[in-house]
């Protein structure tokens, strides 16, 4: 790194972008990006600041849309207030596995999709909700959904004129349950194994909607379209089924922490786990707006 | 190509810190070889151990995962800005005196900072669930953390009492 740049127009920081091309990064919360310069992977000879640049702090719920912008932190959704919270509440519940708190202070979530780390509990977040990332460069600009923005392990769909600038992801309906559940062996390490899941429910009870995506396991994060499927069609009898085909789903590798075999038999475990919570949350917020209404 | 070199001014423990930088320079190298101030830790570089861990604007954040140009115009609080440096300790550091919350001693600047905030706002006895929570990103290879969540502890416990009821 031998040039640093402030800029605070969005206009200059894509100037600078797009004239350095990849001898350029720009940072925003720098967790992965500093610590892969530390470690010698990358060495680019400019970086592009993104902190100063205006309107790119806010969360925000507006008829139906959750937006987040470029520089909010995993620590800001981790403490999302109470209106955040309820349309997007697998934002709170997933940003808490995040690392540790100082990384958390400053890692935006923005960043972490860009970033595309298999591991990493944003990505699968992402896929989960349907969320779509706005990529900006000088003279225009273009929408990427989570679907096609992950091509591999850190490789995302974003070229290096470009920034990410803000996500939007449809906000929760009202009878909705989440859960994150991850097998790591110390708090805040990558994942091993990781399930998000988002259930929504219709008035009968009968889930509406449901929302998951597994992360550790594959190449980039995988939303299983069958198991969910099967959720939507059989319901609460249907979460082993749906469990073992989230197996067949992912493409798990060895490494270190895990062979690819006990990855494989983990899956269909936190799957379920994470369904049946996300369930019991949904039919017990249910059961708390009911009892508002009669009391 | 010559590296480029910047002005930064760092309000570091309610001092300022101004200096030309490269770019690439850490907050934790110029915390402790601009500003001299040798109580912040240089563990792994690699953002895994927590040893560097400063507060940022009142928040801990990893030291050695930020260059000093992004801490430009901020406050950074190292070990050094806990206490006066011919007064008293700060609670928390009596804290891991009385309970030996240290053996090396060589994290033991991280996880104070790390804990700081927590014991500042905690009312009342803190949770050990709370404190591992907090200190989940601090590496310490002496103590196994049982007399260091036990100093977080007693330090929270006073922390909730009026001031100078209490002694070690």
């Amino acid at each position: 790194v031998t040039r640093y740049h402030r800029p605070e127009r969005l206009e200059e920081a894509l100037a600078l972008l797009g004239e350095h091309g990849f001898d350029a990064k720009a940072l925003a919360g720098g967790q992965s990006l500093i610590a892969m310069i530390s470690a010698g992977f990358l060495a680019p000879e400019h970086l592009v600041d993104l902190n100063h640049l205006p309107g790119l702090d806010g969360a925000t719920v507006e008829e139906g849309t959750v937006r987040i912008g470029a520089l909010v932190r995993h620590a800001d959704l981790e403490h999302a207030d109470a209106g955040l919270a309820a349309a997007a509440p697998l934002l709170p519940a997933a940003a808490r596995w995040i690392s540790h708190e100082p990384v958390r202070n400053r890692g935006t979530m923005i960043g972490s999709l860009v970033h595309a780390d298999p591991s990493a509990e944003w990505p699968a977040v992402a896929l989960a909700l349907d969320a779509r990332l706005r990529l900006v460069r000088t003279g225009g600009e273009r929408w990427v959904p989570a679907a096609e923005l992950f091509l591999g392990p850190l490789t995302s769909d974003v070229e290096p004129e470009e920034i990410a600038v803000e996500l939007t992801l449809p906000a929760a309906p009202p009878r909705t349950g989440v859960s994150v559940q991850e097998l790591a062996y110390r708090h805040g390490d990558y994942a091993v194994v990781g399930v998000v899941a988002q259930l929504s429910l219709d008035g009968d009870d009968t889930i509406a909607a449901a929302r998951t995506a597994l992360f550790g396991v594959d190449a980039t994060a995988v939303r299983p379209a069958e198991a969910e499927a099967v959720l939507l069609e059989a319901g609460p009898a249907g979460i082993e089924r749906a469990a073992a085909l989230a197996a067949t789903a992912v493409n798990p590798t060895s490494d270190a922490t895990a062979s690819a075999e006990y990855r494989r038999e983990m899956v269909p475990v936190f799957y379920a786990r994470a369904v049946r919570q996300a369930l019991e949350r949904a039919v017990a917020s249910r059961a708390a707006t009911d009892g508002e209404a009669s009391g | 190509v010559s590296a480029q070199r910047r002005g930064v001014a760092v309000e570091v423990n309610g001092r300022r810190v101004a200096a030309e930088v490269e770019p690439r320079l850490l907050l934790v190298h110029f915390l402790r070889w601009t500003a001299g101030l040798t109580g912040t830790r240089v563990g792994c570089d690699t953002t895994s151990c927590g040893a560097c861990t400063v507060l940022l604007d009142g928040r801990p954040v990893k030291s050695c995962t930020m260059f000093a140009v992004q801490a430009d115009g901020h406050q950074v609080t190292t070990v050094e800005g806990l206490a006066p440096d011919e007064g008293p300790l700060h609670p928390l550091q009596e804290a891991f005196w009385a309970e030996h919350g240290l053996q090396c001693g060589y994290c033991t600047p991280g996880l104070l900072m790390a804990a700081s905030r927590l014991v500042e706002e905690a009312e009342g006895e803190l949770r050990d669930e709370d404190i591992r929570e907090a200190i989940s990103g601090n590496l310490c290879r002496c103590t196994g953390y049982v007399n260091v969540v036990a100093a977080i502890r007693r330090a929270s416990k006073r922390a909730g009492q009026p001031s100078g009821a209490d002694g070690p």
